[in-house]
C-alpha cells in the first residue's frame, strides 16, 4: 500500500482545499443551508467543471476512472468544511447504482448529465420500519402493462427534493425481510403519484418522505435485473460508507483544530486553558481518534480498490469494520470538541456544534455503531 | 443517611482499627508470599469479641446489624485486604441459616464455637460447571437409616483446608423429579470429615493465604441431626444471607481501595520528577480524585443496603449494586494506585500490587457484574429476563 499522495491527487486535494477555503466560511455555509434550495448551483456547476462529479467513473461510463482513494480525498476536504451540495446523493449513490447496474442506454443519458452537473439524483433505500436493513422492504412493484405499478413509502431520502430522478428499492415477490426479490427502479421526480415531504436534518442537510402512490413506470425505469438488486445496493452503500467515513475523517481533523487553537486562546486563571494537563491530554486522545479513523477510512478505500482480489464477505467486514470505528471516534471527538469549548460551544454562532452534528449524523448514516459491530460479527 | 456518622459504627471502626494496628504491611506481605492462613490474626479478632458481632447475644455475639459487620469489613478489608477480610468472612453472615431455620439444640451447638473462632467452617455451594446456575447442582446427599450418604463434588471453598465444619448444599432429590428447581436442595451443616472428603488446592492470583479448594465427597455420612431446616428447602434458606454477603463484599472492595488510594496519595506528595511531586500534575491527581468520589458513592450505597436489611426492608437492588459499586471502585483505585506509583507499584515492597490482586475477586465472587445487571434491569426497571 502506497500512503504518498500521487501528483495527480495532490492537485485534486489543493483544488478541494480550496474550493472550500474560498466557499465554506461558517457565515457563507449558514446562507446556503437557510436558502431554499439548500446548497449552491453555483458550486455544483463548479463541481461539473472540475471534473468531480465523473470521479468516480470509468472512462467508459464517461467519467474520469477516479479510484475510491480519490473519493476519499474529495470527501475528506467536503468533511473539513461541512460541504451541503448533494455529492454523495447523486454521484456516490444514484450515479454508482446506475454504473454498476444500468443499461448501455441508461448509462448514456443519466451518467453523461449527472458528469456535466445536468442532472441530480436521489437513492431511497430505507422506509420507516426498515432501521439500518437495507433488505426490510416493503414497497412494492407490480407488473402492470408494459411496466410496474409502485406503492410504498421511502423514508430519509438525502436531497428528494432537488433530485431530478429518484432511485428506489420496491419489492417484487417475496417476504418483507429477503434478500432476493429486491429491485431498483428509477422514477422521475415529476411523476404522477410520486409526492415529497422534504425537511431540514439536524447537520442541515435536505432530506425527504418519498411517497408512491400507485406510481406507473414503463419496463425501462427498471434498474438492473428484477429482484436481483440486492448486491448491488449492498455493494454501493459500503463504497459510500467508505466515503462517508472519509467526510467524518476531514471533519474530525477540522474539530480538532479549531479546539486545539480555541484552548491556546481562551484564559482562566491568568493562562490559557490549554495549558492543563487533563486538556493536553484529552486534546493527544481526540488526536488518536483521529489518526484511527483517518488509518481505517484509507484502509476502506485501498482495499475497495483492490476489490476484484477481496472476498465480498471482506469487503463487507471491512465496510462495517471502518463505520463502527468511525462512529465511536465521531461521536467522541465531537463531543470533547463542545466540551473543551465549554458553553460557547453550544452556541450556533460557533462551528464546532456544526461539526458535532455532521459526525453525528454520519454515526446513524447506513447504520451505527452497535449495527455495524453486529453486522462485522454475522459477516462470516 | 443518618448513619453515616453515629456512634455505634465510630466505636466499632475504632475497635476493629485497634485490632488491626497490631497487623501491618509486613504481616501481610508475608502472609501472601508464605500463603499460611493468618491465624493470629482470626484470634486476634475472636478475641477481641469481633467474630461474633451479627449473632444474638445469648450465643455470645454482639446481636449488631449488617451496618456494623460492614463497618467491621470494610476497616479490616484496609488493613489486610481481602487475605485479611476472607479470614473472617465467613462469621458474618455464614451461620445464618443455622440461626434462623436451625433447631434450638442446633444453635446452642454450633454457634458459640464459631463465635470464640474454635470452630472453622468451609461453605459448599457451587460446582464445576453451575456457576451462578445454582439450581444445577448434582452433589447429592442420599437418605439412609439415621442420616444420609453424600457423594459429588464442590469448587471454591474457601478455607476448607483448616475447616473443622462445611456448611454443604446438596441435592435430596434429582433436579428433574420436581417441576421447582429451587426444590429438592437441602443444607446440612456438619464436620469436615478428612476421611470422606478429598480436597484440592487451587493457586490463584490473589488472597493466596485464605485458599480456595475444590472438593470431593467419597460416601460422607452426616447424620440426620446435621439436617438445617426441613428437607428440600435448602435453596431458600442460602438466600437469606446473600444480601448481607454482597453488602459485605462491597465494603471490603472499598476499603481495599480506600487503602489503596490513600498509599497512592502519599506516594505522588513524596515523589518528585522534574523537580516536583508528580501528584502536581492533572494526570497523576485528577484520576485519584475520581477515585475518592467513587469509593464514596458506594460506600453510601453498602451502607444504605445495610440500613435497609437492618430494618427489615427489601434491599436486593441496593445490596447488589454495593457489591457491583464497591467493587468496581475498589479496582479502579487499586489499579490507578499502580499506575501512579509507575515501576514501584510493580514492586511488592510498595503493597499496592498486592492490593490490585487481592481487590480482583470482589468483582467476580460472590455474583458477577452481569448477573447484577440484569437483576437490576429485570426487579428494578421492569425489564423481560435475558438469559
Amino acid at each position: 500500500m502506497d500512503f504518498e499522495l500521487s501528483s495527480e491527487q495532490t492537485l485534486l486535494k489543493d483544488s478541494v482545499d480550496r474550493f472550500v477555503k474560498d466557499n465554506y466560511e461558517l457565515a457563507a455555509r449558514r446562507a446556503l443551508v437557510a436558502s431554499d434550495l439548500g446548497f449552491s448551483k453555483d458550486n455544483w456547476d463548479l463541481f461539473a467543471e472540475m471534473g468531480w462529479l465523473g470521479l468516480p467513473f470509468s472512462e467508459e461510463s464517461g467519467g474520469y476512472g477516479g479510484s475510491n482513494v480519490d473519493v476519499s480525498i474529495l470527501m475528506e476536504s467536503f468533511g473539513e468544511g461541512l460541504v451541503v451540495e448533494p455529492y454523495m446523493a447523486t454521484v456516490l449513490l444514484g450515479g454508482r447504482l446506475v454504473e454498476m447496474a444500468g443499461t448501455a442506454d441508461q448509462k448514456e443519458t443519466i451518467l453523461a448529465a449527472v458528469i456535466e452537473g445536468k442532472m441530480q439524483l436521489a437513492f431511497g433505500y430505507s422506509e420507516p420500519q426498515s432501521r439500518f436493513d437495507l433488505f426490510d422492504v416493503t414497497t412494492t412493484a407490480t407488473a402492470s402493462g408494459d411496466g410496474y405499478v409502485l406503492n410504498g413509502h421511502k423514508g430519509l431520502v438525502y436531497h428528494a427534493g432537488s433530485a431530478d430522478k429518484i432511485i428506489v428499492t420496491a419489492r417484487s415477490p417475496g417476504g418483507q425481510r429477503d434478500k432476493a426479490g429486491i429491485s431498483l427502479f428509477i422514477v422521475d421526480a415529476n411523476t404522477k403519484g410520486l409526492s415529497l415531504k422534504s425537511y431540514r436534518t439536524l447537520d442541515g442537510q435536505r432530506a425527504s418522505e418519498v411517497i408512491l402512490d400507485g406510481v406507473e413506470v414503463g419496463r425501462d425505469a427498471m434498474l438492473g435485473a428484477e429482484g436481483q438488486a440486492f448486491p448491488i445496493v449492498e455493494k454501493v452503500t459500503d463504497l459510500a460508507i467508505g466515503a462517508a467515513s472519509a467526510e467524518a475523517v476531514g471533519a474530525m481533523r477540522r474539530v480538532n483544530q479549531m479546539t486545539i487553537e480555541y484552548v491556546k486562546t481562551r484564559q482562566q486563571f491568568g493562562s490559557p486553558i490549554g495549558s492543563n494537563q487533563v486538556i493536553k491530554h484529552r486534546l493527544a486522545d481526540m488526536l488518536i481518534e483521529e489518526e484511527q479513523s483517518k488509518a481505517m477510512s484509507d484502509m476502506a478505500a485501498m482495499r475497495a480498490d483492490m476489490a476484484k482480489e477481496t472476498r465480498s464477505d471482506d469487503q463487507v467486514q471491512t465496510a462495517s469494520a471502518t463505520k463502527a470505528r468511525i462512529g465511536e471516534a465521531a461521536k467522541f471527538v465531537g463531543e470533547q470538541g463542545i466540551q473543551l469549548h465549554g458553553g460557547i460551544g453550544m452556541t450556533d454562532e460557533y462551528a464546532i456544534g456544526h461539526y458535532y452534528k455532521r459526525l453525528q449524523t454520519i454515526d446513524k448514516l447506513f447504520g451505527n455503531v452497535d449495527y455495524h459491530l453486529r453486522r462485522f460479527s454475522d459477516a462470516r | 443517611m443518618e448513619r453515616v456518622l453515629t456512634e455505634n459504627l465510630r466505636v466499632v471502626r475504632e475497635g476493629v482499627q485497634a485490632v488491626c494496628n497490631n497487623f501491618g504491611d509486613d504481616y501481610w506481605l508475608a502472609r501472601d508470599t508464605d500463603g499460611v492462613f493468618p491465624h493470629e490474626f482470626h484470634g486476634a479478632m475472636a478475641e477481641a469479641g469481633w467474630l461474633g458481632i451479627t449473632m444474638p447475644e445469648e450465643f455470645g455475639g454482639a446481636g449488631l446489624g449488617v451496618a456494623e459487620a460492614a463497618v467491621m469489613m470494610n476497616t479490616v478489608a484496609a488493613c489486610g485486604a481481602m487475605t485479611a477480610a476472607s479470614s473472617i468472612h465467613i462469621n458474618m453472615f455464614g451461620p445464618h441459616p443455622i440461626l434462623i431455620f436451625g433447631t434450638e439444640e442446633q444453635k446452642q451447638k454450633h454457634i458459640p464455637p464459631l463465635v470464640r473462632g474454635d470452630a472453622k467452617v468451609s461453605f459448599g455451594v457451587t460446582e464445576p460447571n453451575v456457576g451462578l446456575d445454582t439450581t444445577n447442582i448434582t452433589t447429592f446427599a442420599k437418605k439412609v437409616d439415621g442420616g444420609y450418604i453424600v457423594d459429588g463434588r464442590k469448587i471454591w471453598n474457601s478455607t476448607a483446608q483448616q475447616a473443622t465444619k462445611i456448611m454443604l448444599l446438596a441435592r435430596t432429590q434429582k433436579r428433574e423429579e420436581n417441576k421447582d428447581p429451587t426444590k429438592g436442595i437441602s443444607i446440612f451443616y456438619t464436620d469436615f470429615d478428612r476421611e470422606k472428603i478429598e480436597v484440592q488446592l487451587i493457586h490463584k492470583m490473589g488472597r493466596k493465604a485464605v485458599d480456595s479448594n475444590m472438593i470431593f465427597f467419597d460416601n460422607l455420612f452426616i447424620p440426620d441431626e446435621d439436617l438445617i431446616g426441613e428437607e428440600g428447602m435448602g435453596f431458600r434458606y442460602i438466600l437469606h444471607a446473600m444480601n448481607p454477603e454482597r453488602v459485605l463484599v462491597g465494603a471490603e472492595g472499598v476499603g481495599i481501595g480506600q487503602d489503596a488510594l490513600q498509599r497512592a496519595s502519599k506516594y505522588a506528595l513524596e515523589r518528585e520528577v522534574f523537580g516536583r511531586p508528580i501528584g502536581m500534575n492533572q494526570g497523576i491527581q485528577h484520576p485519584l480524585a475520581e477515585n475518592w468520589m467513587e469509593l464514596e458513592a458506594a460506600w453510601l450505597m453498602c451502607l444504605k443496603g445495610a440500613e435497609l436489611f437492618d430494618n427489615e426492608q427489601p434491599c436486593g437492588a441496593e445490596a447488589n449494586a454495593a457489591k457491583f459499586l464497591g467493587a468496581k471502585a475498589g479496582y479502579n483505585a487499586a489499579m490507578q494506585a499502580v499506575m501512579t506509583h509507575g515501576g514501584m507499584g510493580y514492586a511488592k515492597e510498595y503493597h499496592v500490587e498486592r492490593l490490585m490482586r487481592e481487590v480482583m475477586i470482589t468483582r467476580i465472587a460472590p455474583v458477577s457484574e452481569q448477573l447484577i445487571a440484569s437483576f437490576i434491569a429485570e426487579r428494578v426497571l421492569g425489564l423481560p429476563k435475558s438469559y
